[in-house]
């Protein structure tokens, strides 16, 4: 199958996101149900924040379960530079990226000094710590009661707010997407892949494995922050109990149903994980049941996750 | 041969608890020859690499390379510095291909940073293409057959694994290369060809350091012997000085009664 002599994963990356972009637009397009909609932002939303999480566990190897603070983070930025700062919607988009990114660095480096079960113990921490800070520090959160209310409805020119946030949040992902999919295909990507088998083989070539590990920490926050100010543009209005430890697990289910190997698979397990629930409402009082037997069903055929194993089968069938 | 030693190790001396892993160590690196270091099993041969590569710290001595002291330097600027090593047992990174493992060996040859990368992705592309030059050469050298390159490492035979291995150690353009007994697990055949290979990469400039139980090969490509026992250096010399040495003989190479037997 592969008889290309290119070095470079990119062109290869270049056409599955010239098709996400294309099947995103259609979407957008045809879309008329409010309710099939929202799920569509909601996936693309929670799409940034799992590729960060895949670059970082996929690709270094590091877990974490303290994603969902900094998607409050970065929600919380963006209010904040947007009520008390006045700052347009694209600099409290930046503000969003850049703080928990920052926040993230400066975290990363002692926590990162954990590993495995420690680590995950640690970042999930993190995630609690965050909650007590968002419940607590009423004047820039606003507590739990009333939280954050009334961020500006985005809608203009006679489009509405939903609308705006679609293709706003669409824009957002593919950026995200070609962000991630030429760092791991760099020296950065090869550098933490080394790194994630073992961290002596990759200082013993060069690589500055704590600057590394800091580094990845800090762009999967900054990823992170930049959904978390989606999500909140997209809501409107928010308190801590959205960015609880709930939603870092849902993240890192997404990674894992996705796939840990490639940055595509966390669309697809954003997808997957938001979808999933709404299918199973016919269910009913067995909904919750349902969803965790797929989810053990997904973990015992599909160990490499989901969207691989479908994108492999769908190889196998093609190429034979 | 007279010239100014690659790497020079003075003293080095490290302690686990109570034990003297190594200790005093001192002997010097040539470019363009092998260096080999031999010993009984646990004489701390290994160890010695992890002290020049900094994986492990000293707790007496010092390390120069090409007269700087880089004792007190983290792995990562060693390895950047100009020193390469491979493993006893290969250490493929997981997952990754033949090429791309060897590619990431180049990786101190990257020209853009983390920032240049995450504003101008497109650097990327031509950024791969000389590394994959480089990953290219450095295999090629080492004899890898091309079928292999888009394998993932982990899945190659055990001889090819250690020939990927010296290939990323070589993508490093280093100044010292570090063998942990490349030999091991290898058949005769193999071992006549990493002989050669090693007598080749020396021929570069490089200094190459051996560690290896395998006497035959040990013997007839290295130009300078170190023998270690229990973390002291017990000899040093030529090859012919080293078969003649009666303590080294009587501590590593045998008695005479197995000799004559």
């Amino acid at each position: 199958m592969r008889n290309s002599k290119s070095t470079s994963n990119l062109r290869h990356d270049g056409l599955i996101l010239l098709g996400l972009a294309i099947f995103l637009a259609i979407l957008g397009v045809t879309l008329s149900n409010q309710f099939h909609r929202s799920i569509v932002v909601l996936s693309m939303i929670h799409a940034i924040a799992a590729i960060g999480l895949t670059l970082l566990m996929g690709y270094a190897g590091q877990v974490s379960i303290g994603q969902g603070a900094f998607m409050g983070v970065g929600a919380y930025a963006a209010a904040f530079a947007m009520q008390q700062l006045s700052l347009p919607v694209p600099v409290a988009l930046i503000g969003a990226i850049l703080l928990p990114g920052l926040l993230g660095y400066v975290i990363g480096r002692p926590i990162l000094r954990l590993s495995g079960h420690n680590l995950a113990l640690g970042t999930l921490a993190l995630g609690a710590v965050f909650f007590v800070v968002a419940s607590q520090w009423r004047s820039v959160t606003g507590g739990i009661d009333p939280g954050i209310v009334n961020l500006p409805n985005l809608g203009f020119w006679g489009q509405s707010h939903e609308t705006v946030v679609y293709w706003l949040s669409a824009v957002v992902l593919l950026v995200a997407a070609i962000v991630a999919a030429a760092l791991v295909d760099g020296r950065f990507g090869r550098g933490l892949e080394v790194l994630r088998t073992s961290e002596v083989v990759a200082a013993c070539m060069g690589v500055d494995t704590v600057r590394a590990k800091s580094m990845v920490f800090a762009i999967a926050a900054a990823f992170a922050g930049a959904s978390g100010a989606l999500l909140a543009l997209y809501l409107r209005s928010f308190n801590a109990n959205t960015f609880g430890v709930s939603l870092s697990i849902e993240l890192l289910m997404m990674v894992i149903i996705g796939s840990l190997s490639t940055i595509w698979g966390a669309i697809f397990g954003a997808f997957a994980i938001i979808i999933l629930p709404n299918l199973l409402e016919s269910f009913d009082h067995a909904k919750l049941l349902v969803y965790g037997l797929t989810m053990v069903a997904v973990m015992m055929f599909a160990p490499r996750g989901l969207g691989e194993t479908l994108l492999r089968f769908v190889r196998s069938r093609s190429s034979s | 041969m007279i010239s100014v030693p690659v790497l020079s190790l003075s003293g080095l001396t490290k302690r686990f608890g109570g034990i003297q892993a190594v200790s005093g160590v001192s002997f010097d690196l040539a470019p363009g020859a092998i260096t080999a270091v031999i010993g009984p099993n646990g004489a701390g041969k290994t160890t010695l690499i992890n002290l020049i590569t900094g994986v492990l710290s000293l707790n007496d001595g010092a390390i120069r390379l090409e007269g700087a002291d880089i004792t007190n330097e983290p792995v990562h600027r060693r390895a950047v510095a100009g020193v390469a090593r491979t493993y006893q047992t290969p250490q493929m990174a997981a997952g990754m291909s033949v090429l791309r493992n060897v590619m990431a060996g180049a990786y101190r040859f990257g020209r853009y940073g983390l920032l240049s990368t995450l504003l101008r992705p497109w650097t990327i592309i031509t950024e791969n293409e000389e590394m994959a030059e480089r990953a290219a050469h450095a295999l090629r050298r080492v004899s890898v057959p091309e079928e292999w390159w888009h394998q993932p490492a982990s899945d190659l035979p055990y001889g090819l694994q250690r020939r990927v291995e010296i290939a990323r150690a070589l993508a490093q353009d280093p100044k010292v290369i570090l063998l942990d007994e490349p030999a091991a697990g290898l058949n005769p055949s193999e071992t006549a060809d990493l002989a050669r290979l090693l007598t080749d990469i020396a021929a570069d400039g490089r200094a190459v350091l051996l560690v290896e139980h395998d006497m035959p090969m040990v013997m007839s490509i290295s130009s300078h012997v170190v023998v270690i026992n229990f973390g002291r250096k017990l000899a040093e010399g030529t090859p012919a000085q080293i078969l003649t040495n009666p303590e080294v003989i009587a501590a590593y190479l045998g008695s005479d009664e197995e000799e004559a037997a």
